[in-house]
């Protein structure tokens, strides 16, 4: 532990600073299914709605193609750069004469992630938090969730197409506030339609948390009761677009990806020990939510993109 | 007709633009001494940072966000806090950067000198640091949170989000804005297990709440009004606010801070303090065009002083 006398000229040693009663209180918090953040406030949502979405396309003029997606609190930039012909570091490889998709996932230095999830600990999953807080685990999380973008957009892309040619997809994650994953998924598949890369049909992803019930808090008065009763199995609570506090008390999360119009789920992960009745009903919750995106993105997708920007 | 236009720009830009400039006018249809558009939108990510906003000038666009850290002031000023700019360019900004904010593939390989300056991460960094610790804009004791035990250390970031040239002034813009959406949160010291540590005290338990409008948050106080002007030099003639394209070409380029709260009028012309100037490149100017371009930044001044003030 630093103490006062460890002072570099005007710089600092850093101080914890902590939340009032930090120390004391568990890492998984309490969660409300039938009253949860909605990223607009005041709003509260149950268990089976989605946040405040916002989703826009063509925002950056220097990129090829381009989207932002916000889920809540959680905001992502897409950029889509080509299909350019590959250089050199790229691959070395004479043999690929297909395109290449490369996908690179990074938050924004500093205020990309919370601070204070950087010091959990339990953490378990991607769309969670890793185990460490140095620097280098957030690295690790940029370099997986790059290769699950990855996983989950290359099926959409004929890249026999593409021949030699590279399409780089990047995105930066402005703000991370839960459901990461599937908003990078959706950002990125929406940022290569808006560049004009064929595809075979739009990603949409969508993750849903189950949580212990054990967890669950619940407001009697409450008259929307009635959603969270359908997934009441005694044992476990589904959230649909799960935010990161309620990703920290889950048990698992999982994340489906789909090819909506081709009917064909293109990317599953799942994290944590869930029983087999309970992921088969996440899977039709996140199914639900991929439609609902779908939308959203179709939408966004034909609507006129403001072109002065 | 409009292909080879395209052809003309891409085989010889220098011509091209030399072609606008003798007509008086540029490639975007600007006077010489018009500015672009410039927005400024505050509070734009409120989940893990303190204050934000987002600048855009023309096409150029940066988000700026504050952080925080606690940290023990050195024993020679006690009472003082610090500030900590860093930027940051990736592949949002153009397809020339790479994930690590380099240029690899430039489509501007003629750059001049001054251009390269303006490029370069690390210089821009250190000139938007040191110009708004210099500027003395905020009293750094304001960061002091126990007098020699701990003080608030200002972590700015900003990140180009696209890249149309003339970012120096869309930095200092998104820093004093982002600066000016800034509310420290109220804390209060503790004696855990001997050692003392500095508590946020949670206004309530509500998530929802955005951080920046803690209860008991305290603003800052600005002594000046940071308002930057960069002006290129291009065949002798004076480019206001640059474009990427333009930015490349010009032989010199000169950017004048000034303070928009010293304004005044003295026989009808805007005098004020000037903060910083800076002339970078290869270009010789004279005086007089140093001085015409205070004059503008005067002017660039007043223009911002309605979007910067809330």
């Amino acid at each position: 532990m630093p103490t006062a006398n460890t002072v570099l000229s005007n710089c600092y040693t850093p101080l914890p600073a902590q939340e009032k009663g930090k120390q004391v209180k568990e890492k998984k918090q309490y969660i409300n299914p039938t009253s949860r953040s909605s990223g607009v406030e005041k709003n509260h949502r149950n268990a089976k709605s989605i946040r405040h979405v916002c989703i826009d396309r063509h925002v950056l003029s220097n990129s090829t193609g381009s989207s932002l997606v916000e889920l809540g609190h959680t905001k992502i930039l897409c950029s889509v750069h080509g299909p350019r012909p590959f250089n050199s570091a790229q691959t070395n490889d004479a043999s690929v004469t297909s395109g290449v998709l490369s996908c690179q996932v990074r938050f924004a230095q500093k205020f990309g992630q919370h601070s204070e999830i950087e010091n959990m600990t339990h953490a378990k999953n991607l769309d969670g938090y890793s185990s460490s807080f140095s620097n280098i685990s957030s690295q690790k999380r940029e370099v997986e969730l790059s290769s699950r973008l990855h996983d989950a957009i290359a099926p959409s892309l004929p890249l026999e197409l593409l021949m030699k040619n590279v399409v780089e997809v990047f995105v930066m994650i402005l703000q991370d506030d839960g459901s990461i994953l599937p908003a990078s998924v959706v950002a990125a598949s929406l940022a290569l339609a808006d560049a004009g890369v064929e595809v075979y049909d739009l990603v949409s992803a969508f993750s849903v948390a189950v949580i212990p019930r054990s967890l669950c808090v619940e407001t009697k008065d409450d008259e929307d009761n009635a959603g969270v009763t359908t997934f009441d199995n005694g044992q476990y609570s589904l959230l649909a677009d799960p935010t990161s506090t309620e990703i920290l008390s889950a048990e698992g999360v999982v994340t489906m990806g789909m090819m909506k119009n081709w009917k064909e789920v293109v990317f599953w992960y799942q994290t944590g020990s869930i029983p087999p009745n309970i992921v088969s009903e996440a899977g039709e919750l996140c199914k639900e939510g991929c439609t609902a995106m779908h939308n959203f993105m179709r939408q966004s997708l034909t609507s006129f993109p403001d072109i002065s920007n | 007709m409009e292909d080879s236009l395209e052809i003309f720009r891409a085989i010889d830009p220098e011509d091209y633009l030399k072609k606008f400039t003798n007509a008086n006018t540029r490639p975007d249809s600007r006077a010489h001494h018009a500015t672009r558009q410039t927005n400024v939108q505050t509070s734009i990510l409120t989940q893990n940072s303190y204050g934000s906003s987002l600048v855009t000038i023309g096409n150029t666009k940066v988000i700026t966000a504050i952080t925080l850290q606690v940290g023990t002031p050195s024993p020679l000023t006690p009472s003082h806090g610090e500030i900590d700019v860093t930027v940051n360019f990736s592949p949002l900004c153009g397809g020339q950067y790479n994930t690590a904010g380099r240029v690899v593939h430039d489509d501007y390989e003629h750059r001049s000198v001054a251009a390269n300056a303006y490029a370069d991460p690390q210089s821009l960094q250190s000139f938007v640091k040191r110009t708004i610790i210099s500027s003395n804009m905020i009293d750094l004791k304001q960061l002091c949170i126990f007098e020699g035990k701990a003080a608030w250390k200002i972590e700015v970031s900003c990140i180009v989000v696209n890249h149309d040239g003339n970012v120096v002034d869309a930095f200092l813009l998104g820093a004093v804005s982002a600066l000016m959406d800034l509310t420290l949160p109220q804390v209060k010291m503790n004696k855990v297990d001997g050692q003392e540590i500095v508590e946020l005290v949670a206004s309530d338990e509500d998530v929802l709440k955005p951080k920046n409008s803690m209860v008991g948050g305290k603003k800052l106080d600005f002594q000046k009004l940071v308002v930057p002007l960069t002006i290129g030099f291009f065949g002798g003639k004076m480019l206001v606010d640059p474009t990427l394209e333009e930015e490349s070409l010009c032989e010199g380029m000169i950017t004048v801070v000034v303070d928009g709260n010293s304004l005044s009028k003295d026989d009808g012309v805007l005098t004020g303090d000037i903060l910083n100037l800076s002339k970078s490149g290869m270009n010789k100017c004279s005086l007089e065009e140093i001085a015409a371009c205070s004059q503008l930044a005067f002017g660039r001044a007043k223009e911002l002083e309605a979007i910067l003030k809330p």
